[in-house]
Parts: C-alpha cells; sequence; structure tokens
C-alpha cells in the first residue's frame, strides 16, 4: 500500500491545501437549504399544521452534502496534477538524446518502446531539457536512419507518436553517421537485440557522453520465424529467438491461406538450448496446397511473418480431348468424365487439343488412351515435356490397336491389350497390389474390390523395376513412370474409364492422380525464363501486415532475387506476378537472434510494467459524473415524484415507440399467433369511438351469422391500426371512411400495399350511400381518395348485377323488387389470380350500421330487410374467402332453374 | 409564471386612463354577465300580470269598478272606447348583490383561468341582469340606492369595478327589510365570523344565496417539492411545506370540509349555496343559481318572502 502511495506526485501541490477549504464548505452548504418557491394562496390559512407524510429536512440530506464534497474534493485533487509511477528525473543536464529502434523486431516491442520514449521526452520537457531523436532504421523511402531535433516536449511527443516500425533491419552505421550534435545524455529505447554492427553506434554515443540502454525483459524479447533448413518439407519451420531467453516462453505458430484464414496452428514451448525449435505442421493433403504464410499468433513484426513461394496455386492441367474435341464428356462414359472428377478440387483443368492447352502452360498434361497424333503436335508436346513437363497417359482401346507406333511411353509396351474377364479367358479380374515403396504413389491404401479386368503390358525390361510406381496382383506393372529430360513420363497401363477396370470408381483412382499432380511442375525454371524482372505484389509492413506496395518500388531482377536483403527498397513480401511468386523474409538472411554486449560504462535497463499516467483527466471525469449524478438527485427531489412519474412515462414510451420501430425484425406476439391460428373479422380503427363501436358490434352481428348459417366459425373481431399493426392474418378488411380519416404515413402505405399485393382485400365503405356511379362529391370521398392515393390499386369498375359476390353464398338479387340494395359497389372487373378476389372493393351502403342493429325476428318488412342486409355480408366474406368458386359454371343450370322460380 | 396577478395601484395613474381600463373591464365584465344570463333568460322571471307595479303592462277597456284615475285619455281618444291603463303586478321586495374584494379574490391559478375577483363580478353582474329582466327591485348591499332599471346595472357594474375598493371578505352592514341577497364571495374565512355573519343578515332579510367562488387550485393544491406558501392578505401568514404532494389529501379533505361548513350555515340560514370553481363555465353555474331560483319562487310564488 505504502509502495502504491509513493508513486504518486503532485505536479502541483500547492492546490491541496485547497482541501482545507472543504470543511468550510461543508459547513456553508449545510446552513443553506435550498430556497423553497413561494407561492401565494389564499387558502394558505388551511395549510397551517399539516404534517408532510415524509419528513424531509429542510437541510441538504448528508450524502449529498458528501457527494458534493467529493466533487470538490476531485476537482481539487485533479488541480493538484497528480501522477501516477512518475519518471524519475533525468541524469546530467543539457540536451536530451532519445535514440529509438524502428526495425523489425521493435514491432512486438513497440507499444514499450514508445511508451517509454514518450516518458523520456516528458520528463525531460519538466526539466526544460531539449530533446534529439535518433531512429535505427531508415524509414520507408528513405535511406538512412532520421534524426529530428532539437525539440520540445510537444514537438518530440508527437514524433514519438507518429514513428512506426519498419519490416527490415537497422542501419546502426548510418545512424552513426547522423551524430552531429552536443547532447551529452543519450537514452536508447531498444527492441533488445544486436542487428549486426551494434558497437558502432555504441561507440559513438558514449564519446558523447552517457548512455542509458533501455530494452524488453527478456521473455519480452522479438522472436524470429524462419524455414526450418533442415526439412525438406515446405510445411516445416522454426522459430528462433536470442539465446538469453528464459525456458518456457509459449509460441503458437499459425499457417494460413492466401485469404489470411487459419488453416492450422500448432503450439510450442521455447527452450533456448535448442535453438531455433521446429514447428512440424500436419496438414490435410487437400488443403496443403492453400498454405501461403505462416505467423506467429500475436506476435507483430515482420519477424513473425514467414510468406511462402507461389504455394497458393493450383496446378494447371490440360486434358487433351480425343481428336481435339472440347467439352461435352458424356457422364459415366468417357474417361475424361472421370479425370475431370478426380482432378477439379486440386487443379484447373483445361481441355482442349495440345496446342490449346499448351497456351495456359501446364505443368501436366493428361493423355486418356490417344495413340496417335500430328507431328506438329506431338513435336510441341515432346518439347513441353523435356522443358519440365509432366505427361500422364492412359491406357485403353485405342492404344493396344496402334501400337506399332508408341510415342513418348515410358516403357515399351506389348502389342494388343490383355484381357483377364472376356468370355474366352481363364483368368480372373486382377486386383491391385501394392504402390512402390519408393514410388511417390507410396502409402496410399488399396480397396480391396478394385479389379483390372484388361490392361496394356509392358514389355519386360532390365529397369522395368525401378520404373514401376504399382503392380497387380500378378506383378504386372500398373503405372510406370520414366524422366524424359527434366520431364516426366507417366503411364497408366489401363483405361481412365470403367472400360478396363474399376479403378476409376475408386478412391484410390483420386488419390493416385492428386500424388501426381503435386508432384508434377515445378515453375521455378520457368520462372527464370521470363522477362527477368518480379514485380513487388504484396509487401509488409512494420507489424507485419500484408499490403498493397507503393507505385515507387521497383521491381527486382529475378537473378538476383536470393541475394536481396529487406530494405526500404526492398521491403519483405511476395515478388513476381500472378501465378509466379517468389517471397522475400526477414528470416532469408537473419538466421540467428543475439543480444548486444556493452562495454562498461553503459547503463542498462529494462521496460518496468508502469508507466508515467497523469491521473488529472480520469480525476476530472470521475468528478463530471458524479456532478450528473448530483444534478440527476435534485432534480428528482426537487420536483418529487412527479418528475419520475414523468422519467417513467417517457421511458415507457420509447419502449412503446421503440418496437413499433423494430416490427420488421420482431418475433412474433402472442396476439400474431392468436391471429394467426383463427378467423378473424378485422376493420379498421378510425378514431371515431362512436363508428368504431358499431364497427366492433356489426362485425360481431355477422360473426354470429355466419357462425349460424354457414361452415365459417369467426374467431372474433379485431380493430387495426394500419400503420403499425400486422394485417397478413385477416382475408378481409373492412374500413369504414369517415371524414376525419387522414392520410396513410409511408409506413402504412407500405403495410397496406404489402397487404392487398399479398392476396388480402379490402371493403373501403364511403358510409354516405351515394348510390350514384360516380365515387365523388362527399366529404367521405374524399377522405377515400386521400387514403387511397399513395396506394398501388388496380382500375376499378361498377360491379356488374351478376358478380360473384351476389351469389357466393345466398342469391342477392340487385335491381329487382325485395330485392337488395346496397348502391354501386366497384370492385376489379377482371382480376388475374387471387381466385378472382378484387383486392379493392369501395361501396357507400355503410353496412357496418345495419349489422350493427342486430337481427330482427319475424317476418316483417324491417326484418327481411336486414336479413338481407346480413346476407350481403355473409356473401361478401364467403367471397373474401372462396372467392370465384361459385363463379363456377357448373352451378349455372342449377342456378337458372332457382331464378326460375 | 406569475401565479398570482397583482392589479397594479391604480391610484398612481392618470384619471382617465383609469377611467379607461375600468371601462374596458367593465364592458367585459359586462358582456360575460350578458353572455352568462342569456342563456338563462329565454324563461324570464317576470311577473306577468297586472299589479301594482311602475311599468306599463297592458290597456284594457273600461269596465264599471275601475279606477277613473286610471283611465288613459290619450288611448281612449283615439277610438270610441275608453281605456284604462293597466301596470304590471310587480313585488314590493327588493335584491340586494354583494361581491367580496378582498386580496384574496385576486387569485387565480393559471393564465388561463379568470380570477376568482372577476368571476365573482361576472356571477354578480349576471345575476343582477337576470333580476333587472324578471322586473325584480336590485341594488348594492350596504347602499339604500335601488332601482329595476339598467340605469342601476350601470351603477352596479362601476361600483364593482372600481379596482379601488377593496373591501371585506364577509358582507358588513345592516341588510334592507323584506330583501333577498345574492352574497358571492371566496368565504375562505374561519366558520364561526361566516356563522355568526350569516345569521345576523339572515335575521334581518327574507332569503338569501351564497355563491362561493374558488379556484381549482385552492381545492386541489396542484404544487409539488418544498414550496412556501403566503397568503395574499396583509397579515402575509406563511406556511413552509417540504414535500407538498405529501399533504396534498389532507388538505383536500380540510378544504372540502369548509366547503360543507359553509353550505351547512346556509342552509342553517334557510339560504341556498351554490359552489363555483373557476374553471368551470360561468353559465352552467348560474344556471344552477336560477333553477335553484325559479323552483322556489314557483313554490312559494315570488322570491322567499
Amino acid at each position: 500500500m505504502m509502495g502504491l502511495l509513493s508513486n504518486f506526485v503532485f505536479l502541483n501541490p500547492l492546490i491541496l491545501w485547497g482541501l482545507a477549504v472543504l470543511p468550510a464548505l461543508w459547513l456553508l452548504l449545510r446552513i443553506t437549504p435550498p430556497a423553497p418557491k413561494l407561492i401565494v394562496l389564499p387558502t394558505t390559512r388551511f395549510l397551517a399544521g399539516l404534517i408532510p407524510e415524509q419528513q424531509t429536512s429542510s437541510h441538504t440530506p448528508w450524502w449529498i452534502l458528501l457527494l458534493r464534497m467529493l466533487i470538490a474534493a476531485l476537482v481539487i485533487l485533479a488541480l493538484a496534477r497528480p501522477v501516477y509511477n512518475p519518471a524519475e528525473g533525468l541524469a546530467g543536464a543539457g540536451p536530451v538524446r532519445i535514440v529509438i529502434d524502428n526495425s523489425w523486431p521493435s514491432a512486438g516491442v513497440w507499444d514499450a518502446e514508445t511508451r517509454a520514449a514518450i516518458d523520456l521526452a516528458a520528463q525531460a520537457g519538466r526539466e526544460k531539457r531539449e530533446i534529439y531523436i535518433l531512429t535505427t532504421a531508415p524509414s520507408s523511402g528513405e535511406n538512412k536512419p532520421q534524426k529530428f531535433g532539437p525539440l520540445a516536449a510537444g514537438q518530440a511527443d508527437a514524433i514519438l507518436k507518429g514513428l512506426t516500425p519498419q519490416p527490415w533491419g537497422a542501419d546502426y552505421k548510418g545512424a552513426a553517421a547522423l551524430i552531429d550534435d552536443d547532447a551529452s545524455e543519450t537514452f536508447w529505447v531498444a527492441h533488445g537485440l544486436d542487428e549486426g554492427g551494434i558497437g558502432e553506434l555504441v561507440n559513438v554515443l558514449q564519446k558523447k557522453g552517457n548512455l542509458t540502454y533501455l530494452a524488453p525483459a527478456p521473455e519480452h524479447l522479438p522472436l524470429l520465424l524462419m524455414k526450418d533448413e533442415e526439412a525438406t518439407d515446405d510445411l516445416q519451420v522454426a522459430v528462433t529467438a536470442a539465446n538469453t531467453l528464459p525456458a518456457g516462453r509459449p509460441v503458437n505458430v499459425q499457417a494460413l491461406n492466401a485469404d489470411g484464414s487459419i488453416l492450422d496452428q500448432k503450439s510450442i514451448t521455447l527452450d533456448p538450448k535448442t535453438l531455433p525449435a521446429p514447428v512440424k505442421f500436419d496438414i490435410p493433403e487437400i488443403v496443403r496446397g492453400d498454405v501461403s504464410s505462416f505467423r506467429i499468433g500475436g506476435h507483430e513484426g515482420a519477424g513473425g511473418v514467414l510468406l511462402l513461394n507461389e504455394s497458393t496455386k493450383k496446378r494447371t492441367v490440360g486434358l487433351v480431348g480425343p481428336g481435339g474435341e472440347t467439352e461435352d464428356t458424356k457422364p459415366f462414359i468417357e474417361a475424361r468424365y472421370y479425370l475431370k472428377r478426380a482432378l477439379e478440387p486440386y487443379a484447373e483443368l483445361y481441355q482442349g487439343t495440345i496446342k490449346d492447352i499448351l497456351k495456359h502452360s501446364p505443368s501436366m498434361i493428361i493423355l486418356p488412351d490417344i495413340a496417335a497424333m500430328g507431328a506438329d503436335d506431338l513435336g510441341a508436346l515432346e518439347k513441353w515435356v523435356k522443358g519440365g513437363g509432366l505427361l500422364l497417359r492412359f491406357a485403353g482401346p485405342t492404344m493396344a490397336q496402334n501400337q506399332g507406333e508408341a510415342f513418348l511411353v515410358p516403357v515399351p509396351l506389348r502389342n494388343g491389350g490383355r484381357s483377364m474377364d472376356g468370355s474366352m479367358t481363364w483368368e480372373q479380374p486382377a486386383k491391385l497390389k501394392n504402390f512402390t515403396e519408393t514410388g511417390p504413389l507410396a502409402g496410399i491404401e488399396i480397396h480391396e474390390d478394385v479389379a483390372v479386368r484388361q490392361q496394356i503390358l509392358a514389355e519386360p525390361s532390365p529397369d522395368i523395376d525401378e520404373k514401376t510406381w504399382a503392380r497387380l496382383e500378378d506383378g504386372t506393372p500398373l503405372i510406370t513412370a520414366a524422366p524424359l529430360e527434366k520431364g516426366l513420363l507417366v503411364m497408366v497401363h489401363t483405361t481412365a474409364s470403367p472400360d478396363w477396370s474399376d479403378l476409376p470408381l475408386s478412391g484410390v483412382f483420386v488419390d493416385i492422380l492428386h500424388r501426381i499432380v503435386n508432384i508434377s511442375g515445378n515453375p521455378r525454371g520457368a520462372i527464370e525464363k521470363t522477362d527477368g524482372f518480379l514485380q513487388p505484389v504484396w509487401v509488409l509492413d512494420g507489424f507485419g501486415a500484408l499490403k498493397k506496395p507503393p507505385a515507387t518500388l521497383a521491381p527486382v531482377a529475378a537473378n538476383e532475387f536470393s541475394k536481396i536483403i529487406p530494405g526500404p527498397e526492398h521491403p519483405p513480401g511476395l515478388y513476381g506476378k500472378e501465378g509466379f511468386q517468389r517471397s522475400l523474409n526477414i528470416s532469408d538472411h537473419v538466421k540467428k537472434l543475439s543480444v548486444p554486449t556493452f562495454p562498461m560504462g553503459v547503463a542498462q535497463k529494462n521496460y518496468g510494467a508502469d508507466y508515467e499516467r497523469d491521473l488529472m483527466p480520469y480525476l476530472l471525469y470521475a468528478a463530471l459524473i458524479l456532478l450528473l449524478a448530483d444534478w440527476i438527485l435534485m432534480t428528482v427531489l426537487m420536483s418529487g415524484f412527479r418528475a419520475i412519474t414523468k422519467f417513467a412515462a417517457i421511458a415507457l414510451l420509447f419502449c412503446i415507440i421503440q418496437p413499433a420501430y423494430a416490427q420488421d425484425e420482431a418475433p412474433p406476439t402472442a396476439k400474431d399467433v392468436e391471429y394467426a391460428d383463427g378467423f378473424y373479422l378485422a376493420y379498421i380503427k378510425s378514431g371515431d369511438p362512436a363508428l368504431d363501436a358499431a364497427c366492433q358490434e356489426g362485425l360481431a352481428n355477422l360473426a354470429e351469422i355466419l357462425r349460424q348459417r354457414t361452415s365459417i366459425e369467426p374467431s372474433g373481431v379485431v380493430g387495426l391500426d394500419p400503420e403499425y399493426d400486422e394485417l397478413v392474418f385477416f382475408p378481409l378488411i373492412y374500413w369504414p371512411i369517415s371524414p376525419a380519416q387522414t392520410p396513410l404515413s409511408d409506413n402504412g402505405i407500405k403495410n397496406v400495399q404489402n397487404y392487398l399485393d399479398h392476396g388480402g382485400t379490402i371493403l373501403f365503405d364511403t358510409r354516405d350511400r351515394s348510390y350514384g356511379t360516380a365515387l365523388t362529391g362527399s366529404a367521405n370521398t374524399t377522405a377515400l381518395r386521400n387514403v387511397t392515393a399513395s396506394l398501388n390499386i388496380p382500375p376499378l369498375e361498377p360491379m356488374p348485377d351478376d358478380h360473384v359476390l351476389n351469389r357466393s353464398f345466398y342469391l342477392l338479387n340487385p335491381g329487382h323488387t325485395n330485392g337488395y340494395e346496397a348502391g354501386t359497389i366497384w370492385a376489379e372487373p377482371r382480376v388475374n389470380g387471387r381466385d378472382g378476389v378484387s383486392p379493392v372493393l369501395i361501396g357507400s351502403h355503410d353496412w357496418v350500421s345495419y349489422w350493427a342493429q342486430g337481427e330482427r325476428g319475424g317476418m316483417s318488412a324491417g326484418a327481411r330487410e336486414q336479413d338481407l342486409e346480413y346476407r350481403f355480408g355473409v356473401n361478401l366474406v364467403m367471397y373474401a374467402l372462396t372467392g370465384n368458386y361459385k363463379a363456377d359454371q357448373v352451378h349455372i343450370p342449377h342456378i337458372l332453374q332457382r331464378l326460375g322460380q | 409564471m406569475p401565479l398570482f396577478r397583482n392589479t397594479p395601484s391604480l391610484d398612481t395613474l392618470p384619471l382617465r386612463q383609469r377611467a379607461e381600463e375600468s371601462s374596458a373591464h367593465l364592458s367585459f365584465l359586462m358582456a360575460e354577465a350578458d353572455k352568462a344570463a342569456a342563456s338563462i333568460l329565454h324563461g324570464e322571471h317576470r311577473q306577468r300580470k297586472a299589479g301594482t307595479g311602475e311599468r306599463f303592462w297592458q290597456f284594457r277597456e273600461y269596465s264599471p269598478g275601475d279606477r277613473p284615475q286610471d283611465i288613459d285619455w290619450r288611448q281612449s281618444g283615439k277610438t270610441d272606447k275608453v281605456y284604462i291603463r293597466q301596470k304590471e303586478w310587480q313585488t314590493n321586495q327588493s335584491a340586494f348583490l354583494w361581491c367580496a374584494r378582498s386580496n384574496g379574490m385576486d387569485f387565480r391559478s393559471d393564465e388561463a383561468l379568470l380570477t376568482k375577483s372577476d368571476a365573482a363580478k361576472i356571477i354578480t353582474l349576471a345575476i343582477g341582469l337576470l333580476l333587472t329582466h324578471g322586473g325584480e327591485e336590485i341594488g348594492i348591499f350596504g347602499s339604500p340606492r335601488k332601482g329595476r332599471s339598467e340605469a342601476m346595472m350601470q351603477v352596479i357594474a362601476e361600483d364593482l369595478v372600481d379596482p379601488k375598493r377593496k373591501g371585506p371578505s364577509l358582507p358588513v352592514g345592516e341588510a334592507a327589510r323584506h330583501s333577498s341577497l345574492f352574497l358571492t364571495g371566496d368565504f375562505l374565512d374561519p366558520l364561526e365570523e361566516i356563522s355568526a355573519n350569516f345569521k345576523s343578515l339572515a335575521a334581518q332579510s327574507d332569503s338569501g344565496f351564497v355563491i362561493q367562488v374558488l379556484d381549482p387550485a385552492e381545492i386541489n393544491l396542484p404544487y409539488g417539492g418544498r414550496v412556501l406558501f403566503e397568503t395574499p392578505e396583509e397579515s402575509k401568514q406563511r406556511e413552509l411545506i417540504n414535500n407538498v404532494a405529501s399533504i396534498r389529501t389532507e388538505y383536500n379533505k380540510r378544504i372540502i370540509a369548509h366547503i360543507d361548513g359553509v353550505r351547512k350555515i346556509a342552509h342553517e340560514c334557510e339560504w341556498h349555496h351554490v359552489l363555483h370553481s373557476t374553471d368551470r363555465n360561468i353559465a352552467d353555474t348560474l344556471l344552477d343559481v336560477w333553477t335553484t331560483l325559479t323552483i322556489h319562487t314557483s313554490r312559494t310564488g315570488v322570491l322567499r318572502r
């Protein structure tokens, strides 16, 4: 505790005397209660002697006082500028030089470096000393390190914050040459490694005066990821570090693909005795080719990244079609089909004539059962194979017939095929025996059920054993191979189609092809024969991230690539062009990391865990928050509980508004489920309570009638708000128009339009009983226009008397004596789809008010009329639910008969 | 927001401006009173029968037994017949109006409301108008002058509007014999004082009507927090309430009890009592008053004798 306190220093300790004022403030606040409001009230007499139920003190409550005292104390403390863990005073006098390592190893300890440097600059500023800053690595675009100074603390701070680590090594010599000032105190904010020739700079600095070397603690020293020199496999890397590293530092190495996704990762623990520590990845064959880089997880900097050569590329494979035809392979019959299926995951496949294929510079060409080709093609193919290509051939009936002119085969072939499964043979189909242990196919698992029925035999020859990669049970070679100059000829002695064997139907086939593709093609030779220059494609920045290179970077001559040392002109990264890429890594030229050794007189320190921290802003923030709390408390206290209820009301309002806006994403509510579960008659609430009540009542009566007379059993009646309610659950919506009808908002229009577009039907009722054929004139029709103006409604026509609406359940006879008269109803004349139900019906009969009157018994004329109103309602609901079902011509004779009566 | 509207002391203003202001205020009050009265006047309170009044009622053909001095010779000269001039039957009872003018009456809790004083004046004037239309003789309580003319209305109105005149919170003075009293005020004085006052007046007069005018804030106390309440009277009685919300119910009980007390006193005097809250439509209150009055009158023939 004492140690913690001693880490505080007040820069303006005099202000702390202000704390002495606090008790006075306490008294002052205590004796002045907040002034009451003065209200003149004639009935004041009646208030005499009334004792409030909650006795609140006329003094400010002690806890509010405490809060305010705390605020005052915090402000005073903040003004006294407390600094936690202050930097010690700097030794000596005169200007200060800060040397900062910004070469590749510094990225991993960059935070510590800059923090230490900024603290040093701040301390120097407090002591009013000038500052010089010197970097050890050239920044990008420069060829020597940078020097700044003399600077004030503020400038130095800005410059230090602007520095970034670079992805290349330090230039100690160049840095030493830049020192021309007379600063005697030097602080070297270092990454802790000697990148070669550090002694030179140390000597120069020591000549100028005192040198303090600040380095990270040994367990934080930078690491380097490098290729495992002893390994043959690309997927073996090694991690190295300075040998002062304490044992037990865990390291996580990740294998990444070109997109930066982690394909695999391995964790190891470093031991300084066994550096570099190898890391072997065991990545499945399928994604093996995708690995493009390795990275030390959580370790920033170019040293923690190892880029691989062009490993991201799929092999290019050419498949020569018989007779040069391309495309249109016949599934399950042709060899090409099986080859394509087997190769597509691993290779970029091109089909065509040999000339076409060679244009794509493939690493492998497959000839399925092709025995003859033109001299041109043959010449080109032979040249390509000799230049490093892999030619894979499959036997077949064609080859069996054309033995004499065998070309480009690894072994001489016997005439004619050998059939083991024909009707004229006694032999059984031969099974696969093994893959030659030394061959590239070694280790592929053999399936028992793979049988070869026919093959082309190889002539026995002394070297046939070396050339054989796979054999059948009887020892005859199935796959043979032989080099041809730089290239390789591979022959499979059976077909790539199931004609001669089961091989293409099994996984073994895929494994074999994949292995062969993997060994095919080595474009290294090809690169060096191209234009001879490699363009930077991707470069690493100081923190080890891949970036597009700046336009100023020059290409590298291919034959000098291996000699290049990463630097500002050639940052580490990928060079080449799409397809042929070579990597430049820090570890290409740095093989060993070591810590510097210093002569006498150099003070060495490690970065501490704690850094100087100005506490003033935090204290001020705390004071501000408390002030806000005080304000809220006072507001609540002053206005009593009314304010709280207001807050609650506002909060509640937000809660209500929020879901309304978030409706699109809202999960179905219990109401929604309920509405979706049954059939509800729905109406749009007009806002006029009397009208809404009439609708509720009218539709409820209609629902009752429906329940009694039809198989429609409405579950209830729902009033809807078109702005917010979900309408889709209701097949029919009754929309009474009142003059008070307001136009819909955008949201409402969207909602209603969505409803109409998805099969809903709305009956607009202008309720003014204007039975004319024009929908104009009254206030309600104007209101209707306001509503429908923004809706996309099809053209409507007055409904003819024989409209299905008049016979969907009851036969209504409009226009006849004793018929049903409800004025003109407008509907869409020819509805496409939707079962012929018009999305919009417009009438003016004010049906709900009839329905709301209830059912009248008896046989009076009034009862008859009332019943007709209900009959229309039944028809309407029936129409909305069944559509043009009753318009069906099937019923016409029956209807005609009834009409005749 | 000034909760209490202090009418500036008009003494200091030039005479002319004062006159204009008060006449503007007068016309406002008269207009309001007219409006309120007009809503009721469909049932005029006139006697509608010949009698001993001063106002002309009708010409009637002379018949034996009529006093010859009643013959209207001018009318009779126009025709062959002899007419006598009948005058309307009129009571000899008069109504005296009183309106409280204490400081407390100038209170209103909201700018949208009338002050209690204005409401009381409008009610008083409207009652005056109604009575005048009904042919009653009216006058100002405390003044012997009375009449049933529009001129008397004007006198009353000017008296009411005169801002200089502050007065007691209770009617002080003698009531005339055979008079009806219309007392309008807030009657917030202690019940004993009110009781003594009313009872002495009741002994002198025939009937009485108490219209108690209160501001809604005086009933509901819609304030909150820490408030120092102060009476508008000279005494400046003060009450500091730390949490008004917590005493609201208790206060409301008290004020209701007081109103009930006033009503009880009025009833003991066989007077009528009507409560008017200034957020209420004056015409409604007036209708209450008038209904009470006409029911009562139709039962007894005239205002209670």
